[in-house]
């Protein structure tokens, strides 16, 4: 028996965990929980665990489908299946939710994340969700990826099309003639074709209704139920607020000089990388935190305890997905 | 005492920091190539620090007077410059790259404050001749 096997990677969202579903011959292993912490454009249910699944790919060949949770806070899990169990895969695929404000960020951060894993191994980028948002395209994709000097197929695929994913992997595993694809084409759909009904009391229907989206609540509300956060503004490109936990907050303010300064050292120094971000602390304060895109700005208050990183997290996780910004810029 | 910022850059993990005391720089291991974030982030931070202080000040009417903000971050790309405010109008400023862990230079940092502060004393009792 010959077995394969490939790696699934991605932001929260990006369909992983739906991916492997799509094409699994077996009953996924399900460790997907309710997410307690910020929910945005999100989804409600979040991979704690990890995903597997198994596609047979004829008499003697089985693909086993691994994906890592989303999360940065299981990161012990990447570190844990790329050192064991998807230690010997032949493919790495790079989901990217195109919903996302600053998809192209995502490549960079998994590019960092898993490079040592990557150059060893077949590379694919899969662009997911941009039935929702068409941009940036397959053309502004590829330019990214040519001015990284980074060679990748890029797919457009909906990872809840049975047909989209095994597409991927046969794009993952071109190197392995002896598979018979169309069989295992058929096989899949045929399987897709029963699942579009779902029996009322199956696991699948089940799922189908978990997994259902949700209304959306403001990056300030998401801001406020983190725990640590105790304040939180949201600014437009022009420095006003769109937003706030609270009208009075003292801080306010100073969010808004340290937003401006921000902007001034960028017109001051163009040649240099733009600010990111800027923050203030002392022992027994709350510590003052900016963090700033080219077209909106998130100011946080957090407790002293929570450390930068943890701020950083998320922040850069609201300003992703929030939902207030025109989606005109492409990084 | 370039040396000392040296031990230190070694223990907090960072590449390159300096002491500036009414902007004139003390001491510093940044290299030409890496002085204009010096330069840039020191008038950052000064600017940084005034805007904190005056939202302080604003506050005091109804809260007990609380310490100042001693310490700001700029983070440029994915470069972080971080200041400590030490006495005497003097700024520590040090340079950490992408993957240093920030919270241990934080750590460190901080703890070598009190020891920093009496350098600069020291060095300004006793110039250095030319
Ligand atoms: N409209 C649309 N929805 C999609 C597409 N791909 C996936 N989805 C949906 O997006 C959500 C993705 O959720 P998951 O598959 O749980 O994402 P995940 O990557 O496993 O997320 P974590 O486990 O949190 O890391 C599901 O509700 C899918 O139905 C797509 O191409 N278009
Ligand atoms: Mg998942």
């Amino acid at each position: 028996m010959k077995s394969y096997k490939v790696l699934f990677v991605g932001s929260p969202g990006s369909g992983k965990t739906t991916a492997i579903r799509t094409i699994s011959d077996v009953e996924v292993v399900d460790t997907d929980t309710k997410v307690s912490d910020s929910t945005i454009k999100r989804k409600r249910t979040t991979t704690v665990g990890m995903d597997y699944g198994k596609l047979s790919l004829g008499e003697d060949s089985v693909l086993h489908l691994y994906g890592t949770p989303g999360q940065e806070r299981f990161k012990f899990m990447w570190d844990l299946m790329v050192s064991d169990l998807a230690n010997d895969a032949s493919a790495l695929i790079l989901l990217i939710d195109n919903t996302r404000n600053y998809p192209f960020r995502d490549i960079d951060y998994y590019l960092s994340e898993f490079w040592d894993y990557i150059v060893k191994r077949h590379f694919i980028i899969a662009v997911t969700r941009s039935d929702l948002m068409a941009s940036p395209n397959e053309a502004d994709y590829q330019n990214y990826l040519k001015d990284k000097g980074i060679l990748a197929p890029i797919l457009f695929i909906d990872a809840r099309k049975s047909v989209d994913v095994l597409d991927l992997v046969v794009s993952a595993l071109n190197q392995e003639s002896d598979i018979d694809w169309a069989e295992v084409l058929h096989r899949v759909a045929m399987t897709e074709l029963k699942n579009r009904n779902p029996d009322p009391n199956s696991p699948q229907f089940e799922w189908l209704r978990k997994t259902r989206d949700v209304p959306k609540i403001s990056i300030i509300e998401a801001a406020m139920q983190v725990r640590g956060i105790s304040g939180a503004t949201h600014l437009n490109k022009e420095f006003n607020t769109i937003d706030t936990s609270q009208e009075d907050l003292e801080c306010n303010n100073l969010f808004k000089s340290l937003a401006k300064l921000a902007a001034a050292i960028k017109s001051k120094a163009p040649q240099l990388e733009p600010v990111r971000n800027i923050s203030l602390h002392a022992p027994r304060k709350d510590s003052v935190s900016v963090f700033l895109e080219q077209d909106q700005s998130l100011g946080l208050l957090t407790l002293p305890a929570l450390t930068h990183k943890q701020i950083r997290q998320q922040a850069e996780d609201l300003l992703q997905w929030s939902d207030n910004v025109e989606n005109t810029q492409k990084t | 005492m370039s040396k000392i910022l040296r031990k230190l850059e070694g223990m907090a993990g960072t590449n390159c920091s300096a002491l500036v005391q009414n902007s004139q720089s003390l001491a510093t291991t940044f290299t030409k190539e890496e002085s204009v974030y010096l330069k840039l982030s020191l008038q950052a931070f000064t600017l940084i620090f005034k805007h904190a202080d005056k939202a302080d000040a604003e506050k005091v009417a109804t809260h007990d007077i609380a310490e100042k903000y001693d310490e700001a971050h700029l983070q440029l790309g994915q470069r972080r410059l971080i200041c400590f405010r030490l006495e005497n109008n003097t700024l520590y400023i040090s340079m950490i790259g992408q993957n240093q862990d920030v919270h241990k230079a934080q750590k460190v940092i901080r703890g070598a404050v009190n020891i920093l502060s009496k350098v600069v004393n020291a060095a300004s009792a006793h110039p250095p001749k030319v």
